[in-house]
């Protein structure tokens, strides 16, 4: 009797230790949070005043850019989202099948190709700016969803990434789908694909971040006056030549945040069922 | 055999044709052609509505230009400080938080989210932030030392101590960056059956002999995507350095002028901002070589383990 | 086979998410943006980088003149700051420039020896410009072997017209004044060194200094106003040589970095990672600094109790640096007529009266000087003959490089690892060779 208590105890303080540690690290790292949200709700041009000001209402800021007309932030959330959602999934379902290949696969110009794919990803994004506007602008794909996602769609970082995850499933998983006359497409559909869900959701969730967060893209694909820009470059008309209207750019990123962490959170399942679907049975 | 390797490359392409194609037609022409630019060079009379084919053939110019320029070396020097100080102590950090919060205590799902929360800020405002926490005179991290009684900080802060302004600016991004890599570690340390390590309590093993020998060895293909990414991330930083510091503070080394937190990256984008853009091509091929073999040597160093 | 179907489960519905948003737009009425029909109309597009409350007066504007010339249709564009340079060279390389653009005063220099902007001369504008504040219009202005290679001559063209200046002058706070029993903001020099050792005191009896008597940036722009009334020149009068390792430069150079090192009267606000000039003065830990007017709703916001000086004198009298924007027509357009009838109604009497009364800026028109409302807004009086004597900034090709070497040197100066005599020297030779030389 008293050895199960005297485990429960170890149990108990073991717990105890671990959530103190966790605690104090989120405080910390939740900080720049909450000195958001506290600028937000600062009146104007008090951003860095010491003294403990609030608008009046509370709430001015966050309402004055949805329903300032010079500024439509609803378009920009909207956009935004749908730039960002099927970037991510386009980017996972592609990253997904080209890493598989290069875990799983031998094939004629496998090393070449992989490392001339990584050299590419070494050099600076902002190289291939202008050829690739240059590029769309040619399609004529300005001022479209297509124009601001398409060109940023062949991640060679997720490929790499799903490569580094991919390689560590048990090639016999495969080789037995395949005695059981498993054809390519249902062995990656049945088999990697689930094993993967957790590395396959921490992509979508990345690109999802870099969509959402692309600004000079979005801002050289769309002319000023198209329907289609995204909140990276709404909150960039916060900041003026000599000043920045701190207070309605932090109620906006505010709002700008909420997506990816909702999104996050959901996310978090999949890790609780990627314990679940590692199970392998033997 | 033969056939089956074939069959297998067959395959294989055509797994790759969605990524392959969207490569070619967005990625590879602009990878050649900013090769192509590497020989050319833009000057102030360049026609600046078609500057690509105003620009001057100049052979190897830029490139040598480069080997001779002080500043672009002393870039590379820093970036190096900033690697060897960034990579360890990320992956280390990730590495920890991940084992920390691998548990199933209640909320851990929030907690996870929380530490990967800094992840998603803008770098503007973590910049800002940490601009105030270092602050002399006033920031939060001068008067907390003060008070017990460490006045190193209190006339310069740590941004412009060019000593230790390269720690301020990583130990920022550590900690904003930090959830990624522990979100890869979890992943990763989470496919590992708990049957394997039921097996090993049975066989006896302690803690750190589980770690070592289950758990490290499946989580050393993230490490080398780790340091790979970090390789090619550092080679290519400047959002942190342009939000912190602009690349100073300025200190003087062997008599000339130069930036304590200039590293490549931030000096790639002042060319380019310059509309440099054949120095800019040359730059980034020059960064490319140096990151290209360095990742080389990684991937061996890796494998032979 | 054996049953690899495994529990996938909820993440199928993630493919829901994008379906549901793809079809909000259709629903929340996403057309908002007006799309007029213009039939026969000449149409101007023009790129504009204000903040809000400039771009709602603007549209104002733009109507006004719309009224006056209906044939000609303005289409207003926003664009946001930061991005601006970016997107015009990105445009002029895909020929989707906009007709008029909003650039900052340095970018002109460049843009003239490009050939990217039009040549203003033709349309009478040196007349007009002879009614706009020289500091402002300057920067528009070049000399005929600026810019053609192979001439000699003098002859002077303008490229641009000003849309907005603005300066830096002095912001005290006078709380701290009167608490040392200080009367007037310093008028020269000397009495600033004086009236700043005042004001730079232990205020809680910790014998630590809490408050400055002064705060400065070390970007050259915040240093023009030393320069410019120290009588400090930047260019040879062919533009190819940098003058600063002058007398007068070392001088200059040297009183900034005794302010810090000798007086002991500058916060060290000009370190990387300091608190700023404009948050230490809200926060009352500086005295004095130099900012602009885009300041002051702020400032009075906060309840600050300040006052705004003209820049102490120096051997060349007061002065200060030159901001602004200016409006310039790119050499794509197809319409540069009525595009100068624009710009020409922009910087009239009658927009400025309305731009400078409602948003509290200095007019750039000298002839809208009388008419400025100094009740509503009584701090545009003090800039206002602030930029009576300002100089505009050395016309560079690459200014922004400009700043960038003497921001590095300058520093050196400041930390005294190098010797104001060096620091200086080592600029001149690198601006000589990095900039000057093209």
């Amino acid at each position: 009797m008293s050895q199960v208590q005297g485990q429960k105890t170890v149990v108990f303080v073991k717990s105890l230790i671990l959530y103190s540690f966790m605690s104090v690290g989120a405080v910390f790292v939740l900080f720049p949070f909450f000195w958001m949200i506290f600028v937000a709700v600062k009146p104007e041009g008090q951003a860095f005043s010491l003294t403990v000001s609030f608008a009046k209402p509370l709430w001015k800021n966050f309402v004055s850019i949805w329903c300032d007309p010079s500024y439509p932030f609803g378009r920009f959330f909207i956009n935004s989202i749908i730039v960002a959602t099927s970037g991510g999934l386009l980017t996972t379902l592609f990253c997904a099948m080209g890493g598989y290949v290069f875990a799983k696969k031998e094939f004629y110009g496998k090393n070449i190709l992989f490392w001339f794919l990584l050299s590419t990803m070494m050099i600076p994004g902002m190289m291939f700016l202008v050829p690739q506007f240059a590029i769309v602008t040619k399609l004529h794909w300005i001022n479209t969803y297509r124009g601001m996602v398409l060109p940023h769609v062949a991640s060679v970082f997720g490929i790499f990434l799903m490569r580094q995850y991919m390689e560590t499933i048990p090639s016999s998983l495969i080789e037995s789908a395949k005695i059981d006359g498993a054809s390519e497409l249902q062995i990656f559909g049945k088999i990697i694909v689930p094993l993967s869900s957790a590395v396959m959701t921490t992509l979508f969730l990345l690109t999802f971040l870099f969509h959402w967060s692309n600004f000079l893209w979005h801002l050289v694909v769309n002319t000023p006056d198209s329907s289609k820009l995204t909140i990276p470059v709404g909150l960039a008309l916060f900041r003026g030549q000599y000043q920045m209207d701190w207070e309605k750019m932090m109620a906006a990123s505010c709002f700008a945040i909420i997506p990816i962490v909702i999104i996050f959170l959901l996310a978090q399942k999949f890790f609780i069922e990627g314990l679940t679907t590692g199970a392998v049975k033997e | 055999m033969l056939k089956s390797k074939t069959r297998e490359t067959v395959v294989a392409y055509l797994f790759m044709a969605p990524f392959l194609v969207i490569f070619a037609s967005f990625l590879l022409y602009p990878v050649f052609y900013s090769f192509y630019l590497s020989f050319r060079t833009v000057s102030p009379t360049t026609d600046m509505f078609s500057v690509f084919t105003d620009m001057k053939f100049v052979g190897f110019s830029n490139y040598l230009r480069l080997l001779k320029d002080f500043d672009f070396w002393w870039s590379l020097v820093s970036t190096g400080y900033y690697a060897v100080l960034y990579i360890p102590l990320s992956i280390a950090a990730s590495l920890m938080l991940a084992i920390l919060l691998n548990n199933q205590l209640k909320g851990h799902s929030l907690f996870r989210s929380a530490y990967f929360l800094p992840n998603v800020l803008d770098m503007f405002v973590v910049g800002i932030i940490w601009l105030f926490i270092y602050a002399p005179h006033y920031g939060i991290l001068d008067r907390i030392l003060t008070q017990l009684g460490i006045t190193y900080f209190a006339e310069k802060g740590v941004l412009a101590n060019g000593k230790t302004a390269m720690l301020g600016v990583v130990a920022a991004l550590v900690l904003k960056n930090a959830g990624f890599g522990m979100i890869l570690f979890l992943a990763a340390i989470q496919n590992i059956p708990v049957s394997v390590y039921e097996a090993a309590d049975i066989d006896g093993a302690n803690e750190w002999q589980k770690f070592k020998n289950i758990t490290l060895p499946l989580v050393v293909p993230i490490v080398l995507f780790l340091l790979i990414t970090g390789t090619i991330g550092a080679l290519n930083a400047f959002a942190e350095i342009y939000a912190m510091t602009g690349g100073g503070p300025q200190m003087v080394v062997a008599g000339k002028t130069v930036g304590a937190t200039n590293v490549s990256g931030y000096y790639l984008f002042r060319q380019f901002e310059r509309m440099n853009y054949g120095d800019a091509a040359a730059i980034s091929y020059f960064l490319l070589a140096i990151t290209l073999t360095i990742s080389y040597m990684n991937v061996k160093l890796l494998h032979r383990k | 086979m054996k049953s690899w179907k495994l529990e996938v489960g909820s993440w199928k519905w993630f493919y829901l998410l994008p379906f549901t948003f793809y079809l909000l737009p259709f629903f929340t009425g996403c057309g908002k943006i007006q799309k007029q029909k213009y039939e026969g109309e000449k149409i101007i597009t023009l790129w504009e980088t204000y903040n809000h409350e400039e771009h709602n007066l603007f549209l104002e504007i733009v109507r006004d003149f719309e009224k006056l010339h209906p044939d000609i249709r303005v289409n207003v564009q926003r664009v946001p700051f930061s991005g601006m340079r970016m997107k015009l060279m990105t445009s002029m390389i895909t020929h989707t420039a906009p007709d008029i653009a909003r650039v900052d005063v340095a970018e002109p220099p460049r843009l003239v020896i490009s050939k990217s902007i039009i040549d203003l001369t033709p349309f009478g504008a040196l007349k007009l410009a002879k009614e706009i504040v020289p500091a402002a219009v300057n920067s528009n202005i070049f000399e005929e072997k600026f810019f053609i290679t192979g001439s000699t001559s003098s002859q002077k063209h303008i490229f641009g017209i000003p849309d907005q200046t603005t300066g830096a002058a002095l912001f005290y706070n006078r709380e701290m004044f009167r608490q040392a029993a200080i009367k007037n903001p310093p008028e020269n020099w000397e009495q600033f060194v004086v009236i700043a050792k005042k004001l730079t005191v232990d205020t809680n009896g910790d014998s630590k200094i809490d408050q400055y008597g002064f705060a400065m940036d070390n970007s050259l722009w915040w240093g023009f106003p030393f320069y410019n009334t120290f009588g400090v020149k930047f260019l040879s009068a062919d533009g190819k040589s940098c003058l600063l390792n002058s007398d007068e430069a070392k001088k200059c150079l040297q009183f900034q970095v005794d302010l810090y090192h000798k007086y002991k009267v500058e916060a060290g606000a000009w370190q990387a990672g300091s608190v700023s000039c404009d948050q230490g003065f809200i926060n009352k830990k500086y005295a004095m600094i130099f900012s602009g007017p885009w300041n002051v709703k702020k400032f009075k916001d906060s309840k600050l109790d300040f006052g705004i000086a003209l820049i102490p004198k120096g051997k060349a009298g007061t002065s200060t640096n030159v901001g602004g924007t200016d409006m310039v027509i790119l050499r794509e357009a197809k319409h540069p007529k009525e595009c100068y009838q624009f710009l020409e109604y922009l910087v009239s009497v009658d927009a400025q009266k309305k731009w400078c009364n409602t948003l509290g800026q200095i007019p750039v028109n000298l002839k809208a000087y009388p008419y400025i409302d100094t009740s509503k807004n009584p701090e545009i009086k003090v800039f206002m003959e602030q930029m009576k004597t300002a100089i505009a900034r050395p016309p560079v090709i690459d200014y922004d490089q400009l700043e960038y070497v003497m921001n590095q040197e300058v520093y050196t100066a400041r930390t005294k690892e190098k010797t104001v005599e060096k620091a200086l020297e080592d600029a001149v030779k690198r601006i000589n060779e990095e900039i000057l030389s093209y």
